[in-house]
């Protein structure tokens, strides 16, 4: 058994890894639809130095296969070329963005969880009662008011009618406080979503109907019963929701004008700064299948029928 | 904690269970509320160029930055006007006609892409299944906002190549439950005795499967129209998606954001109707999911 | 309900006996990554199947779950290509490309009838379908063989615009009878047709077939786990077990002199029954009745 989930995990590392591969290959594809890629890579205003280097670096001149290998070589070196407006090494462009969005993923996911957890195991427990109402509206706005109108509206309350906190930028933890809701708002919906369904799900299990016919008090059950066989597919999404955080951040950051990588994003889009935007497609996907990755051989980990229902 | 609490308890999550479990319940309060508001935003967006006051680009500038009705606005300007004194009404209900274009026509490419891939694997199986199961994959882990992005950036923007963009939303969702609804659907009995009096597979799919599938397929869609309608407004109010002179409900937030301080309302309109909207989506799709098949891989991330 | 009297294969005897239908030294086994649970277990594997169909002849297929019966039928019915091996019908070699026509011949009758017929789809348009698909024909034509189909299975014209959930068990294999004579098939491949259904509801079915094969002289594989059925119908019989034949013969021989364990044990286990391993007279051996387990046992 113990060599058969080696398989597993080995056979799973090998699917991401072709993920990797086939999304750098559809970016590299992309890339030469768009026109000549000394223009694509280096922006139009080069010098003709810089032009000669870069082609030759790339290898212009031999055959697509050579070029798409020169092409996974450099990106194996982190050189993902220059961008257009920074004028530096559009990989280092990234990074140094890179923090300001971690910050506010983190604060965002963590209040995410637990609200969304809470709401979702009241969801469960009382459906209907008032709590439990309110939480499944509550999921359905969350879900389908889009973030920049909810960032608006926050913003129109508490920065400029009660003018409690910055409208904008990073320069204190206040500033941090209305993105993080906003962004957490849609995240802990789906969070509470799931959370209402696995609980719900374990609810009507068998065991724990037999273990109220044994008398065992409620909160016990719930920690100890329910909530462990919620626990997988809450975990799943959460993880998810950590691997999709660059582009979730996308809209929050611009509108808040929090300098992250989804800000940079959006202007480097606007800008055309295709260097700058291939780095961070690179970046955010590999994160996003590593994460999913590393999900799912936690999923495989933790729950024991997985392990042996593989022969 | 007392007994009677506890019963109380017990008996009120199990009885929730069992009603849950319980036959399909009729569509209620909210089902046509969500059906009344979307089927009026199909009147509005095929009835634009008819029911609109005024031109949208129609520049009036005695009426700079009128309020709303019962803001202090007049009755000539229902929803105001923004500061270059154009009507917010008028250029909202534009604004829902290129919005529903753009989620109607991208959620219909993104189906019939789906489906028919779906099929092909499921039909054809092999590298063709191999193929199209690994784009599925990849569509699947990254997220479409990055691709859409991505693409936007290399190809640029127009307003065919942005429905064909939405279009790609979603189609791998569409294609997983299409193939696994195939697989089943073709072992069936009478897709075999179909096959046994020389039904060509055109045939089959279209007669056969196809009508099997469909009921699945209608809330995958409704859903993808969910998820189209907030995916457009988010990449317009980002001024990625619908570029000037045209406008969407997303492109109008993200111009109304600018005037937030002094003209709330420019913003405040079209988000209300981008709320609204994917909200009755989700309220319709909900319910024909409850009325309907279930199919776990339909709960949106 | 009335049972026929006498056996069915007295009135048999002037129907020539050339083959129509033949297997030669047939294998089959699925792949291994489509093999189902059920597959796995047993039936998956054919190994060097001969057997002969004989025009106007009804010949069972007798095994136990498992053991490849309905295996057979998918090859017969084209569903499936043998692995080695032929198929001769007709005296020709069964190849892909004869495979359209050879399907306008044969045609099949499945185990679940309500399964074999597309719940969305009112009954005579699914009885017509074949016509349509394999034919440029006038509907006023297509109503005239629909009319005589569904008369030759004994249903009334109401059925033909209810869906199938609106219909019983029986009238719905009467259904599938009717689709598969539509194309005026000569050979029935009935793969436990009566099953699924009732114990009355069985007997009438099985009197229906062993009419359509007198009047039209139709061929039958009659392939069934219940003895007693095939006892009553057929005139030859096959044993199947694990995907090879371990006996096979006329009725008589099986039934009544069986040759191997197998066979012996599987009549044993038939229940209330005169086929065990008395030592019935040979001359009555089919008195008797097919599926009822409440008549008495004969001899």
């Amino acid at each position: 058994m113990r060599r058969n989930t080696r398989k597993i995990f080995a056979s799973k590392i090998a699917r991401a890894l072709v993920t990797v591969v086939l999304m750098v290959t559809s970016v590299f594809v992309l890339m030469r639809c768009a026109g000549d890629p000394v223009t694509v890579l280096l922006g139009p205003d080069a010098t003709a130095d810089m032009r000669a280097a870069y082609s030759g670096e790339l290898g212009l001149d031999r055959p697509i296969l050579a070029q798409y290998l020169a092409y996974l070589h450099n990106i194996v070196r982190g050189s993902l070329g220059v961008s257009y407006v920074y004028r530096q090494d559009a990989l280092g462009v990234v990074l140094s963005h890179l923090p300001l969005t971690l910050t506010l993923t983190c604060s965002a996911l963590t209040l995410a969880a637990l609200a969304g957890v809470a709401a979702g195991i009241a969801a469960a427990v009382f459906p209907s009662s008032f709590i439990g109402r309110a939480c499944t509206v509550g999921t359905v706005v969350g879900l389908c008011v889009p973030s920049f109108f909810l960032a608006i509206v926050l913003m129109l309350v508490f920065s400029i009618q009660l003018n409690w906190l910055p409208t904008g930028g990073a320069e204190s933890w206040r500033s941090l406080v209305l993105p993080a809701v906003t962004m957490a708002a849609a995240s802990s919906a789906v969070l509470a979503r799931y959370t209402r369904v696995a609980v719900r799900e374990s609810l009507d299990s068998r065991y724990v109907l037999a273990a109220f016919a044994r008398g065992i008090p409620f909160w016990r059950i719930l920690i100890h019963h329910v909530l462990p066989n919620a626990a997988v597919p809450i975990l799943t999404i959460l993880g998810l929701l950590i691997g999709g955080a660059v582009t979730g951040s996308t809209v929050v950051e611009t509108v808040f004008s929090w300098p992250g990588i989804g800000n940079l994003f959006v202007t480097s889009v606007g800008n055309r700064d295709i260097p700058v935007v291939q780095a961070i497609v690179l970046l955010a996907g590999t994160a996003m299948i590593m994460t999913n990755l590393a999900v799912d051989l936690g999923y495989t980990w933790l729950d024991p029928r997985s392990k042996s229902s593989e022969t | 904690m007392s007994i009677a609490w506890a019963y109380e308890w017990t008996w009120n999550i199990f009885r929730s269970s069992k009603a849950r479990l319980g036959p399909r319940k009729p569509p209620k309060m909210g089902f046509h509320g969500a059906a009344i508001w979307i089927v009026g935003c199909l009147l509005i967006a095929a009835l634009a160029q008819v029911i609109s006051p005024y031109h949208p680009a129609q520049i009036s500038l005695d009426a700079r930055l009128s309020p709303p009705l019962f803001f202090g606005g007049t009755l000539d300007h229902l929803l105001g006007t923004d500061e270059l004194g154009r009507d917010v009404l008028a250029r909202l209900i534009y604004s829902i006609q290129i919005s529903m274009l753009v989620a109607v026509g991208g959620t219909f490419i993104s189906t019939l892409l789906g489906v028919s891939l779906g099929f092909l694997s499921a039909e054809l199986g092999g590298l063709v299944d191999e193929g199209v199961m690994a784009l599925v994959d990849m569509q699947a882990a990254v997220p479409f906002m990055m691709t859409a992005l991505l693409i936007i950036t290399i190809f640029g923007n127009s307003l065919a190549l942005f429905v064909c963009l939405v279009g790609l939303h979603g189609w791998e969702r569409h294609a997983r439950i299409a193939r696994g609804l195939a697989l089943t659907a073709r072992n069936r009995l009478h897709v075999t005795a179909a096959r046994t009096y020389n039904a060509s597979r055109v045939h089959i799919y279209a007669r056969h499967i196809l009508p099997a599938c469909a009921p699945t397929i209608v809330v995958g869609m409704t859903l993808g129209l969910t998820e189209t309608v907030l995916l457009e407004s988010t990449l317009s109010f980002l001024g990625l998606g619908i570029q000037p002179p045209m406008s969407s409900l997303g492109n109008m937030v993200g111009y109304g954001r600018d005037y937030l301080m002094t003209a709330w309302w420019i913003a405040l309109a079209p988000g209300l109707v981008i709320a609204a909207t994917a909200m009755s989506l989700m309220t319709i799709s909900e319910s024909l999911r409850r009325t309907g098949p279930r199919v776990a891989s339909f709960m949106p991330i | 309900m009335a049972l026929p009297i006498e056996p069915p294969h007295v009135h048999t005897a002037r129907a020539s006996s050339e083959p129509i239908l033949e297997l030669r030294n047939v294998d089959f086994s699925y792949p291994a990554a489509r093999r189902s649970a059920a597959q796995v277990l047993g039936g998956s594997r054919l190994h060097k199947i001969n057997m002969i169909i004989r025009r106007g002849k009804a010949h069972g297929l007798i095994g136990e779950s498992g053991s490849g019966k309905s295996t057979i039928a998918k090859l017969l019915l084209g569903l499936i290509a043998p692995e080695a091996g032929q198929i001769f019908f007709d005296g020709e070699l069964l190849t892909p490309d004869r495979l359209a026509a050879f399907r306008l011949r044969v045609q099949p009758v499945f185990q679940s009838p309500l399964d074999a017929l597309d719940p969305i789809t009112p009954i005579g348009k699914q009885i017509i379908a074949p016509l349509l698909v394999n034919f440029k024909m006038k509907s006023s034509e297509c109503q005239a063989r629909l009319a005589a189909a569904i008369s030759a299975v004994g249903l009334s014209g109401e059925i033909l615009g209810k869906l199938p959930h609106q219909i019983s068990g029986g009238q719905a294999q009467r259904v599938n009878i009717a689709r598969a004579l539509i194309l005026h098939p000569e050979v029935l491949i009935c793969d436990e047709p009566v099953s699924a259904l009732d114990m009355t509801v069985q007997a009438q079915i099985l009197n229906l077939l062993s009419d359509l094969r007198e009047s039209r002289g139709l061929s039958l594989l009659f392939i069934s786990h219940d003895i007693r059925s095939v006892a009553y119908l057929c005139s030859e019989i096959t044993v199947l077990k694990r995907g090879s034949i371990v006996e096979s013969g006329s009725r008589d021989e099986v039934l009544l002199d069986p040759k191997t364990g197998y066979m012996k044990s599987l009549l044993e286990a038939v229940p209330n029954s005169g086929l065990g391993l008395q030592t019935a007279s040979p001359s009555k051996p089919c008195s008797q009745p097919a599926g009822r387990r409440d008549l008495p046992a004969e001899g």
